[in-house]
């Protein structure tokens, strides 16, 4: 039987109803701007209907439920195209400092200075005895160091700042993963679903995630309420419901994975800092020794897909050796030790198959537990495709690929500009004369070793393995005439005891066999010795030395009778000598006669011709090139242009659809005020007929009691 | 669709960000006048912008090679044109004097401008260009030639042996033996006269000395040197005993490039010789072990030993005591000596005496600025390493200038007409061989100016190239300019007019 108090109670309803959804129209319009807000409404439901006389009369409307709009599928399509976006973006803005660097539309920079260096040696050809040609020389060259060298710092100052900013993010991204966590316990403890909706709480995890999705790459799986999982791309879990895994950024490590049943027992040890990572794998077991049975390894610089090779294009091997022996293996120096102990030479062998990784930079890790952890340091293979194991999106992707594959690759090459310059440059100049003879000179270049084949990639000598077989040729005059001292005094080295003229065998002879090739040859005219690790010559009283045709590159490598010093970009300088005497300056050559002649310009003819030579230039990534020195650079330039115009494609790309799936994302969940306008007439409307009920029940009700008194 | 209230502004943002953007970059095209102002404009543009600028300055570099050259190579034209004169005026010296009309008298007259002459023609081989003196080879700061003195001789058994001069003498002098018999063992009477022949002081060489002291002068024979006495009743120097005639001639000091040395590297102990015109050192290395009747394989580098060209074998037909290896230039000769193996890694420089100054004119093409003097005047030469000097292109060579030179002087001096014909006649061979080095030169000047219009031609292309690549349309640019105008304008239009739709203005 229906009575005036259940229509009372009916406009009870439908007025607390209309509030409820003004109050969420209300906050709808509020948060209008508020970022992660997502548009909510409420559900309406009909009241049970009561079994009356006339049948079933219903009993109203209530607010069931608060909802938000949000399509959770959309959004993890938004997240994972906005980790590439961001990646992209973060690339791109750090690659356009890159592109001003390398500008040289407007302004001079390294390629002018390669031009003039190259036009003043042309210069020198046309007057060899001009001072103010070698002058002008010395001076350009100077420009030419400067601007290699303030780029080359450069970049590395942009590398420095890379290792903040991914400080920071990684920081942070350890604070969201925290928050979220703190989130999903708080949805878990208030959420109840179709009843008690956590709306903001889910609100701000969905923001949280956003912001952790623009710095890695992550899955979002999503099993209801708190219980959610987010993983990285490759699959490391970060967050766990309310359980948190850290990542952490970190200096070099190294890591050994033995072959089966292998027993070495040793540690992989190395000095230096590279960009790449090392992958070493052992190809012939054996022992770590100096001897020749020693064990060999290849060495890969991007986990093992692409070997380094030589020049013919066949891997390069290289020898277990302990401290004592350390090899040289593109920047690093490597030996083997025991654990904590790295000047003792493990005992047992090494497999074939045995890999170890070396980080030679700071790098990222994932930790499981605090004792096991896993490199996902961004990694970009030779072919250019991302390591999936690792992180590939985000802002952190992009600071770790600009850091080490764009920049790195770019220093390598700058490195290899450099490094072939000096090399090019030094091969000629040191088979050149100047005007005038040394009585006294000392290498630029040094050894570790002064008994290890010079060759050897043990003796740390930077240009040891471009050594060859044959012999150099020594000229030595008398200090008063400037004539030949005799008959006998010049000629090639004799490397050998054994009759005749014994060539230098680049595989057994060390420092110390061409030390004891100036005395044997001409001990009466000049003594040879090792000062700290280079090769001194000094003349006898009475007596001058030139240096003639040299088809070893010894003096080259030597550091004698050199142009530049040094042997990549960050070392590349002038040979104190040349720089401190101007005479030194080759220009001319010991012609047939024996004579170095003033109007000679032989060799700087010949380096000046180097402009149009093409050399040969490797870096341990790219392998070699056959390009001449001015076109590698330009090339470089043109890879730095193209890899900015390529981050920007990809950003602009990307951000294209990140923003579309961002719109349609807001489609569902933005406010629209028009929308919430005419709502808030409507549910004003449904208020005001609510309380027109309430006023009509109270009205009967006051009939009702009228009929009574 | 929903369009939310963000959605609405973002959208409008980034439309006039975009159109904006757009705009600043066609602003920045106009300010520099380039297409690619930053290498992620075009960065196969920048590639080749660069390289093209390079190019650019390196042809700056060549065309100021080529002056450099011009102005070695016209100075050299214009002293053998004037040397030409300085000749042409010796001929009509010596055409008088070599007629039986001009008396003693009168040879001496023009003997003295002939002397002048003489010493006209060292000066302006001793010309200098920027300092560097342009007939000495590579020896540029030293005078190319000095003046000294030489003996003529009548008599061939004394032409035939070495001698030496010390001292100075500012007039011809001339000697004649007086007794027959050989130096160091007899002794020897003899006359010098310091005046052309006018008057005579006689003197004895000692047996056991062989060093005549002509008043000032020290000519040193050759022990054994047989001589033979002068008649004075016959008049004349024609097969009249031994006559010397010590006179002016010119000593070259510069450089040569007439031999070619060769380096053995390593154990070999074969012998050596290397033939040919060599620029620059070639080394030649050989691959394999082998014996020098078979093909030997071998490589050359002629940088030094930075690169080499492999693959070569031997010249046949080989025989087991020689083989002839073919490089660059010329070729290697190795003989057997206490064997006739060689080993792989055996090497051998070829070294050559260098005098040309090359300058580069274009990529991988040089010229050559300067000259050898002593194969252009002659005169005489003390090779390097060797203990006397010679006559430049042997003793009796017709085209020596400063040898006719010398000799013509010696002989106006001494009035012998004999000697003046035959000066004469050397005199028109000596005139040829410098037109033809004039020639030499004047064809090197027309190879630069050739070379300088190439040059200035692919100047011109290369400009031209970097421009289509680096340089905007003006046209092209003022058009893109207007039509982003109108986008940029449009979009505040539209934007501004949406913006202030609200369903709030009407309720």
């Amino acid at each position: 039987m229906p009575s005036v108090h259940s229509i009372l109670n009916i406009g009870r309803w439908a007025l607390f109803s209309s509030q409820t959804a003004l109050q969420v129209t209300g906050n709808n319009i509020a948060n209008v701007d508020t970022p992660g807000y997502s548009r909510q409404a409420v559900v309406f439901e009909e009241g049970i209907s009561l079994d009356a006389s006339c049948g079933q009369i219903g009993t109203g409307v209530y607010a069931k439920e608060v909802i938000r709009y949000f399509n959770e599928f959309i959004e993890e399509q938004y997240n994972t195209k906005a980790s590439t976006q961001e990646r992209w973006y973060t690339q791109y803005q750090a690659l356009l400092s890159m592109d001003n660097l390398f500008n040289e539309s407007m302004s001079q920079g390294i390629n002018s200075a390669t031009s003039q260096f190259w036009a003043d040696w042309q210069d020198l050809s046309l007057r060899p005895e001009d001072y103010s040609a070698r002058e002008a020389l010395m001076g350009d060259t100077q420009n030419l160091l400067s601007a290699i060298r303030s780029t080359r710092n450069d970049i590395v100052r942009q590398q420095e700042q890379m290792d903040d900013y991914i400080t920071q993010e990684v920081e942070e991204v350890n604070k969201i993963l925290e928050e979220i966590a703190a989130l999903n316990l708080q949805i878990q403890v208030h959420d109840i679903p179709g009843q008690n909706n956590a709306n903001s709480l889910y609100d701000n995890r969905a923001l949280l995630v956003r912001e952790l999705a623009e710095k890695l790459d992550i899955d979002f799986v999503d099993s209801g309420g708190g219980d959610v999982t987010i993983l990285t791309k490759a699959g490391h879990t970060l967050v766990d419901g309310s359980q948190v895994f850290e990542i952490k950024f970190e200096g070099s490590k190294t890591m050994k994975e033995l072959a089966e049943g292998s027993t070495f027992d040793g540690e992989i040890f190395f000095d230096g800092s590279d960009d790449f990572e090392y992958t070493l794998e052992v190809v012939t077991g054996g022992q770590v020794s100096n001897a020749s049975t020693a064990a060999v390894f290849r060495v890969s610089l991007d986990g093992g897909r692409t070997w380094m090779k030589d020049d013919d294009g066949n891997d390069l091997h290289y020898s277990a050796r302990p401290e004592g022996g350390k090899v040289s293996v593109g920047d690093l120096t490597i030996w083997f030790g025991i654990d904590g102990d790295p000047s003792t030479a493990p005992a047992n062998q090494l497999s074939a198959g045995d890999t170890f990784t070396i980080v030679p930079k700071t790098g990222l890790y994932w930790y499981e537990n605090t004792s096991t952890c896993m490199n996902i340091t961004p990694q970009i293979y030779g072919s250019g495709t991302d390591n999936q194991r690792r992180l590939i999106g985000g802002s952190l992707a992009g600071y770790f690929n600009f850091r080490d594959h764009y920049v790195g690759g770019y220093l390598e090459k700058l490195d290899a500009f450099a490094e072939s310059m000096i090399w090019e440059v030094n091969r000629l100049h040191s088979q050149g004369a100047g005007l005038q003879n040394f009585n006294h000179v000392i290498g630029t270049y040094s050894v570790d070793l002064d008994n290890t084949a010079l060759v050897s990639n043990s003796t740390g000598l930077a240009f040891g393995d471009k050594i060859q077989s044959g012999s150099s040729m020594v000229y030595i005059y008398s200090a008063s005439t400037g004539e030949l001292a005799s008959s006998a005094s010049y000629g090639p080295l004799d490397f050998g005891a054994a009759a005749g003229i014994q060539n230098f065998d680049p595989s057994q002879h060390s420092l110390e066999d061409v030390r004891d090739a100036y005395n044997r040859t001409f001990g009466n005219f000049l003594t040879a010795d090792i000062v700290s690790g280079r090769l001194r010559i000094q003349s006898e009283s009475g007596y001058e030395f030139a240096f003639g045709t040299d088809t070893t590159g010894l003096n080259a490598a030597l550091g004698i009778n050199t142009f530049f010093d040094g042997s990549d970009a960050a070392t590349m300088g002038l040979n104190v000598n040349t720089e401190s005497d101007l005479d030194l300056i080759c220009a001319g050559h010991v012609n047939g006669a024996g004579e170095a002649n003033p109007g000679d310009n032989t060799a700087a003819l010949a380096i000046a011709g180097l402009q149009y030579e093409e050399v040969t230039i490797r870096t341990a990534f790219t392998g070699p090139t056959s390009q001449t020195l001015e076109e590698y650079f330009n090339v470089l330039v043109g890879t730095v242009g193209g890899d900015t115009a390529n981050a920007e494609f990809n950003y602009l790309y990307h951000k294209a659809l990140a923003d579309d799936l961002d719109a349609r994302q807001e489609e569902t969940a933005g406010v629209n005020l028009d929308e919430e306008m005419s709502n808030l007439i409507k549910f004003q409307s449904t208020y005001t007929a609510a309380a027109k009920l309430i006023q009509a029940a109270e009205d009967m009700l006051q009939t009702i009691l009228t009929l009574k008194s | 669709m929903r369009v939310s209230h963000r959605s609405r502004f973002t959208f409008f943002i980034d439309n006039m960000n975009m159109a904006m953007s757009d705009l600043m970059e066609l602003n920045i095209q106009a300010s520099s006048q380039k297409k690619v102002n930053r290498p992620s404009d075009d960065p196969v543009g920048m590639s080749r912008i660069l390289n093209h600028r390079d190019t650019l300055e390196s042809m700056g570099q060549y065309r100021e090679n080529i002056e450099t050259a011009t102005g070695w190579l016209n100075i050299a034209d214009e002293i053998l044109l004037q040397v030409d004169t300085v000749i042409t005026r010796l001929k009509e010296i010596a055409e008088q004097a070599a007629t039986g009309t001009m008396g003693q008298d009168n040879r001496e007259q023009v003997s003295y401008e002939a002397r002048q002459l003489f010493g006209q023609l060292i000066n302006i081989a001793n010309t200098e260009y920027e300092g560097k003196h342009i007939f000495g080879g590579h020896k540029t700061d030293e005078s190319s030639f000095v003046e000294t003195l030489w003996m003529t001789t009548n008599d061939s058994n004394v032409a035939a042996a070495p001698f030496s001069i010390t001292g100075n003498t500012e007039d011809t002098v001339l000697v004649r033996f007086l007794t027959d018999g050989d130096v160091d063992t007899d002794d020897l009477d003899y006359e010098y006269s310091l005046d052309g022949g006018k008057t005579f002081t006689q003197s004895t060489l000692a047996a056991g000395t062989n060093t005549l002291d002509l008043d000032g002068v020290l000519l040193t024979l050759t022990n054994g040197t047989t001589v033979s006495a002068h008649d004075p009743n016959i008049s004349g120097s024609t097969d009249n005993g031994t006559w010397m005639w010590i006179r002016p001639t010119a000593q070259y000091m510069g450089d040569d490039q007439d031999s070619v040395l060769v380096d053995t590297l390593g154990p070999s102990t074969l012998n050596t010789a290397a033939s040919g015109v060599f620029r620059e050192n070639v080394i030649v290395r050989i691959d394999g072990d082998t014996a020098l009747a078979s093909n030997i394989s071998y490589s050359y580098s002629v940088d030094g030993g930075v690169n080499w060209s492999s693959g070569h074998t031997s010249f046949s037909p080989a025989t087991a005591s020689s083989a002839t290896l073919v490089v660059p230039g010329g070729y290697l000769t190795l003989t057997s000596n206490s064997g006739s193996l060689l080993a792989q890694g055996n090497q051998f420089v070829i070294r050559p005496q260098t005098g040309r100054i090359m300058f580069e004119i274009s990529p991988g093409e040089e010229i050559q600025v300067n000259s050898i003097g002593k194969d252009v005047f002659g005169g005489i030469y003390q090779h390097p390493g060797s203990n006397a000097a010679g006559i430049v292109f042997g003793a009796g060579s017709q085209h020596n200038l400063f040898e006719t030179a010398g000799n013509l002087v010696g002989y106006l001096e001494t009035n012998n007409q004999e000697g003046i014909q035959q000066a004469l006649e050397n005199l028109r061979e000596s005139n040829e061989h410098i037109l033809n080095n004039a020639a030499r030169i004047g064809a090197r000047e027309n190879r630069l100016q050739v070379a300088d219009s190439v040059l200035q031609t692919l100047e011109y292309s290369e400009t031209n190239q970097l421009s289509r690549i680096e340089d905007v349309d003006m046209t092209e640019l003022m058009t893109q300019l207007a039509s982003q105008q109108i986008i940029y304008e449009t979009v505040l239009k539209s934007s501004s007019m949406i913006m202030r739709m609200s369903l709030a203005n009407y309720i």
